[in-house]
């Protein structure tokens, strides 16, 4: 076993004090928002695509 | 559920938000894996399977954030890892997301109830850091203190037993090795399936501790959560299982019976099959050796017997071996000089006739035992010597006699029959066939008035020795007396 490889991967422990900086920093965004972005891009995109009705001449 | 537009409560079986009109088909299906990867999670929780809970806890969060059984449940693994900080975000990011009716304010509100205990966990902290820090810059030693007191004030801090555990696996010493054996088996306890702990124990497997083989299965999770709600049902499968509450098993008394009943199977065995066997065994061995021990014996015997018999064999050897040694060196036969003095005179009379001197030589020659003589030449020499001085001495010792009868020579003057007769008797034995001194003998006894021994030697030449001078003398002698 390397030990000195073993002992890198080891990682402090955050502080109580930092405890609301690791909440401010949780990446929150879950499969629901993806797809709500997704819906909503899907939508804005078939509102843009429509196409206006034109008379032939 | 809450529709993910407008955040209202809505029915889970609706496919269309009653308020604002979003479709919910696609976000039911991520909400029933979301719910599934908790169910999963929990159940690993029940097992101690912490590590796997916290990846299924996780998963379950990735698909719905807003999964508050999930993210409580997950706040409370990390609490029963140390992780105090993890577990505090995560109930108030469940807070956050659920403000009524959540079970995080629970959780939160017991730690910070109590602020010593709140102290006590931001120093596990500290002096987990520090060690760390010390530990990665080589102060290995001050590291291993710092953490001594970190996992004694906060045992289920599982990061800082493998951290100190490693430490002392990195010493090399047996005790190091032992006491981190235990650290690893107590984080074990902890997180059945954290892969950083099973690495470091098959490490230290060459290392046992006392009554390792008796495990005792892990004990349950110290808080019992509030029962978790039902997850709506789904399209899909797993989605379907009612989430079963979170809640600590109840010890069984099913195991000690078991445990009881087999004791009780193996005495029985033990008393019926194994004990007969051995006994049987041991019988068996007893008249094996007993048969060897008589065979032996018999044996023995036959010996003893064979040994008495040689030693009466070379006990007569050697008695006869003390005879023949006697009769060389000392006693002889019977009536005789012994072996050696046979020699003896026989090298004394060689010098007398060497010398010339043959009376001596006679003399010498006639203590000779003749039989002790057992060379051919010895005996031929014994016979020549002999030949060649008996003659001569028995006429020296005739002519001395005669001398002694007469009283001449030496004797002159001073006549001495005795004498006369010793010194012819002595030409006698060394000359058988001297008639001369056979006359004189006859004439001495008559002499000496002493007329039938005179007569027997007149006679004596007269009937063997017919052809002799002397017979006319013997004849005249013998009508003097009267025949």
């Amino acid at each position: 076993m390397d030990f000195e490889a073993e002992l890198a991967k080891f990682q402090p422990s955050l502080d109580i004090e930092q405890a609301e900086d690791a909440i401010y920093g949780n990446n929150t965004t879950d499969v629901t928002d993806l797809l709500q972005s997704i819906l909503a891009g899907a939508k804005m995109e078939s509102e843009n695509n429509t196409v206006e009705w034109v008379e032939e001449s | 559920m809450n529709c993910p537009r407008c955040n209202a409560k809505i029915a889970f079986t609706k496919t269309q938000c009653v308020h604002c009109g979003q479709d919910l088909s696609g976000y039911r299906k991520i909400i029933s894996i979301s719910n599934s990867c908790y169910n999963k999670g929990l159940e690993q929780a029940k097992v101690r399977d912490l590590s796997g809970a916290v990846f299924s806890l996780k998963k379950s969060l990735e698909f719905n954030k807003r999964n508050t059984d999930a993210r409580n449940l997950l706040g409370l693994i990390y609490f029963e890892e140390g992780e105090i900080v993890s577990a505090l975000s995560e109930w108030v990011i469940s807070k956050h997301f659920q403000a009524e009716n959540n079970d995080a304010d629970r959780y939160i509100g017991m730690i910070q109830s109590n602020p010593n205990r709140l102290e006590m966990y931001s120093q596990t902290i500290k002096k987990y850091n520090a060690a760390l820090f010390s530990a990665q810059h080589g102060d290995g030693d001050m590291a291993v203190i710092q953490l001594k007191k970190v996992v004694n004030m906060n045992p289920k801090f599982i990061r800082a037993s493998q951290l100190l555990a490693l430490l002392y696996m990195m010493t090399d010493k047996k005790e190091n090795k032992v006491r981190a054996k235990k650290l690893l088996v107590n984080a074990g306890k902890i997180d059945v399936t954290n892969t950083v702990t099973i690495r470091y124990l098959n490490e230290l497997s060459d290392i046992h501790l006392k009554g390792e083989t008796v495990e005792k299965a892990p004990a349950a999770v110290r808080k019992e959560p509030e029962a978790r709600k039902i997850v709506p049902q789904a399209e899909i499968p797993d989605a379907y299982k009612t989430i079963t509450p979170y809640k600590e098993e109840k010890p069984s008394v099913l195991p000690f019976i078991n445990v009881i009943v087999g004791v009780a199977i193996g005495m029985a065995l033990m008393g019926f099959l194994i004990i007969p066997h051995i006994q049987s065994k041991k019988s068996n061995q007893d008249n094996k050796d007993f048969k060897n021990y008589s065979e032996q014996m018999a044996e023995s015997n036959s010996d003893v017997s064979m040994l008495r018999n040689e030693n009466k064999k070379l006990t007569d050897e050697l008695e006869e071996l003390k005879k023949q040694n006697e009769e060389l060196e000392g006693k002889g036969t019977e009536g005789g000089a012994t072996f050696q003095e046979s020699y003896d005179f026989l090298a004394e009379a060689m010098q007398y006739y060497l010398d010339n001197d043959k009376e001596n030589a006679a003399k010498s020659l006639a203590k000779v035992n003749e039989e002790s003589l057992s060379a051919e030449k010895t005996k031929e020499l014994y016979d020549k010597i002999k030949e060649e001085t008996y003659e001569e001495a028995s006429n020296s010792f005739f002519v001395k006699g005669r001398d002694a009868y007469n009283g001449e020579g030496e004797y002159a003057g001073k006549k001495d029959y005795d004498k006369a007769i010793k010194l012819l008797e002595r030409a006698l034995e060394y000359g058988p066939d001297n008639t001369d001194a056979m006359y004189f003998l006859g004439r001495c006894y008559q002499q000496k008035s002493e007329p039938e021994k005179a007569k027997e030697y007149y006679n004596k030449i007269l009937e063997e020795y017919s052809d002799s001078p002397r017979v006319s003398e013997a004849q005249k002698r013998l009508r003097e007396l009267g025949e």
